[in-house]
């Protein structure tokens, strides 16, 4: 994990004729050499390399996380093809992120007779031979394993790690039921920090009579007690209990005191950072594997935010008045109205409130109403957010204050939407599907812009400066950096710190989420945005407040959040992406 | 001992609460900063049974702001357990009949407390399609055929 470059690590790999092990997932290869490797097909020079130079390479890791260009069947099977020419002695293969057909896969169980596990996190497409499957995330759907279990007959061993430990409460059992439904084969079983409950469990001993192996880590949802104990006791070889985990963040009899058999819902006050904490690292994986178009990927669902869907499950029952008679919504005065029809998300209102009669029509057409749009927690697919957001700007005829595009937005609908929104003060977007470019261009037709927040997926850089020097009132900036192979420790550049420090004086809120800056970036912002009262130094972890920087520090922030604080990205951005990747691919 | 402020139903029933409770209602904020709640604040059109829901609600929200800030040390911005404690209440809370959600979406307006007026908001039409909001708050459609498809005609944006 050092930095090096492509042909440092060519040079390196010639040398090293015996190496046994190659992992170029975390490599801080420079922008350019990355975009080499992952264009011309992953590492493809690598492995020709690897022919010539490492004929005894057991181990090899290739995630593919650095960009867009993976959706190719045929060059992933290429891929493949060479590791199975090449690689004859190969033990362990990690392919996170690939799309691998059949085809590919075969030939690797054909060209390695030697592999003893292979990890292909998101890379399934149809594997009626795989064996061994490990997936390091939770939105995965009950559905959708069926899918994997129905096309994975041999399937022997399971490995589901939860990326979202929920405390106890939610219990779901749809993974354990298609588990218990479709891989009857299974041997071992990881349900890492899964919702399942009591009866998802004596589903899967009741239909996967060969299980021995059975890891049931930070599942909460049920008492391993009774004859649930003595059954799985019975069975099971090796079993891992729900509290075995050293990272575990609940104490076990705070649970079961809480927990009744009927599983009453219970959210114990308890830290559960330590969870998180450890899975950061598998969590940068599975968004880098966002951006890709791949099979399994579309069938996933979202569950994150599944609790605030089901508060509007009430029941259907007109409202009455107490002697019967029905009150017409319909009549209620328009402010009223407005600001009721206003806390809807901006999905709802463009889809169903304003089509529901003509004055709450009218009440949806004010300008007004369309002073903030918020996409954000909005998962559904089957609509087109882009049109539908146009729409939406276009209602607010310029008085738009506030839009969250995170999710879906593209250089043109950024573009739309400064064209049209002059008084914008608050933008917030990822770059993913928005430019460096679409960005400058746009935020040069905003100056009234004061809060700006943008998720990074890529090394950019040099933007910041444009950013700044169009917008004087720039009063917030939230940069969130998830740049596989650039992440602090191992990556260090004060570009960043060093642009906002020279364009953006006016700054009083600043978040800097694994950035690479270090102690003399720190100094250069300190000095120069004087009016700093927020800031949030999270995973940036080359700052060391080194010399007078604590003390100033100290004096001068009201709010400092430190490099190792508890506390996590913002999950919302993953879930979305996925809509991003179903309406691209409509 | 912090001072009490009495409501009155509509019923004339009465209800003691802490002024730190009544002042999650921003009328009665002003009321009480315009010192005119002697005697007791009647309240004509929220009745007992609301009334008693509006005070659990501030209540519990006054304990929980009064939680986060003696936790402020660790505070946590993208979820804290509090935050989901606190959710899961609120989600239970609105889980009574669609009347009782209807008068606390009213009283909420009434009194303004914005985060009522939020959760009751939503809870009652978040994810409804139009035909089951048409429903439950007994709208006719009063469009003709024409303005609806002109109206569908303006919104397509759904993929086929």
């Amino acid at each position: 994990c050092s930095p090096l470059t492509s042909e440092g690590l060519t040079e390196a790999i010639v040398k090293l004729p015996l190496l046994e092990e190659l992992d170029v997932s975390y490599c801080s290869l420079s922008v350019e050499s990355l975009k080499v490797v992952g264009q011309s097909l992953p590492n493809l020079k690598t492995l020709k390399l690897n022919r010539q130079s490492c004929p005894n390479l057991k181990k090899l890791r290739l995630n593919s996380e650095t960009n867009h260009q993976f959706n190719d069947e045929e060059l992933n099977d290429k891929k493949a093809l060479g590791i199975a020419e090449s690689m004859p002695e190969l033990r362990h293969l990690q392919l996170v992120g690939n799309t691998l057909t059949n085809r590919g896969l075969t030939a690797i169980l054909d060209g390695c007779p030697h592999l003893e596990h292979l990890d292909l996190r998101k890379s399934l497409g149809k594997l009626p031979l795989l064996e061994e499957l490990e997936l390091s995330r939770y939105t995965l759907s009950g559905d959708s394993l069926k899918v994997v279990g129905q096309s994975c007959p041999k399937l022997k061993t399971l490995k589901l790690h939860s990326l979202e430990i929920r405390p106890p409460g939610y219990g779901n059992d749809d993974d354990a039921l298609a588990i218990a439904e479709t891989m009857h084969g299974l041997r071992f079983l990881l349900l890492f920090g899964n919702c399942l409950t009591k009866v998802g469990l004596n589903a899967i001993l009741d239909n996967c009579l060969d299980l021995e192996h059975l890891d049931l880590r930070l599942c909460f949802n049920f008492k391993l007690v009774g004859d649930l104990e003595k059954r799985c006791s019975e069975r099971i070889k090796v079993l891992r209990r729900p509290f075995d985990s050293p990272d575990c963040p609940y104490d076990e009899r705070e649970i079961h005191a809480d927990i009744s058999d009927d599983e009453v819902p219970f959210v114990p006050d308890v830290n559960s950072y330590g969870v998180f904490e450890n899975t950061f690292h598998i969590i940068f994986l599975f968004n880098m594997s966002s951006g890709l178009v791949i099979p399994l990927y579309l069938t996933m669902e979202l569950r994150l935010y599944d609790h605030q869907t089901k508060m509007a499950s009430s029941p259907l029952t007109p409202v009455m008045k107490e002697d019967g008679e029905c009150r017409n919504w319909s009549e209620l005065p328009y402010e009223l109205m407005a600001s009721i029809l206003s806390r809807l998300d901006t999905i709802d209102i463009l889809e169903n409130a304003q089509k529901v009669c003509t004055s709450w029509h009218r009440v949806c057409k004010d300008p007004a109403m369309w002073r903030k749009i918020d996409f954000r927690y909005f998962g559904d697919k089957k609509y087109n957010l882009e049109i539908m957001c146009r729409h939406a700007v276009d209602l607010s005829q310029g008085g738009l204050l506030e839009i969250d595009i995170s999710c879906f937005g593209t250089d043109s609908l950024l573009n739309y939407i400064a064209d049209r929104s002059s008084n914008l003060r608050s933008l917030e977007l990822a770059l993913i599907s928005v430019t460096t470019e679409g960005l400058a261009e746009a935020i040069g037709k905003l100056p009234s812009h004061e809060e700006l927040k943008i998720t990074e997926f890529a090394m950019w850089g040099g933007y910041l400066k444009v950013v700044g020097q169009s917008c004087p009132k720039l009063k917030t900036l939230n940069l969130n950096c998830i740049r596989i192979g650039f992440d602090p420790p191992f990556y260090v550049s004060d570009d960043d710190a060093l642009d906002i420090a020279e364009t953006m004086h006016g700054l009083r809120f600043l978040q800097l989420f694994s950035n690479g800056l270090t102690d003399a970036g720190l100094k250069a912002i300190l000095d120069n945005c004087p009016d700093l009262e927020h800031l949030d130094l999270n995973h940036c972890f080359n700052v060391n407040f080194s010399g007078d920087l604590e003390k100033r520090c100290s004096e001068r922030i009201k709010v400092l959040v430190r490099p190792g604080s508890p506390r996590i990205f913002d999950f919302s951005i993953f879930e979305d992406s996925v809509t991003l990747d179903s309406d691209h691919d409509q | 001992m912090s001072k009490k402020i009495i409501f009155e139903s509509s019923e004339g029933e009465s209800f003691e609460v802490d002024e730190a409770v009544a002042l999650e209602c921003q009328t009665i904020k002003n009321m009480i900063e315009d010192d005119c709640t002697d005697g007791g604040i009647p309240l004509a059109n929220v009745n007992s049974a609301t009334l008693t829901k509006v005070i659990d609600y501030c209540k519990k929200h006054v304990e929980a702001a009064a939680a986060a800030e003696a936790n402020a040390g660790d505070k946590d911005i993208y979820g804290a357990n509090k935050d989901i404690e606190l959710k899961t209440w609120d989600e239970e809370f609105v889980k009574v009949d669609q009347p009782l959600l209807f008068d606390l979406m009213l009283a909420a307006n009434f009194l303004i407390i914005p985060g009522l007026l939020d959760l009751t908001c939503k809870t009652m039409m978040r994810g409804k399609t139009v035909l089951q909001i048409r429903e439950i708050f007994h709208i006719k459609k009063d469009y003709t055929d024409a303005e609806e498809a002109e109206v569908r005609k303006e919104n397509a944006w759904a993929f086929e």
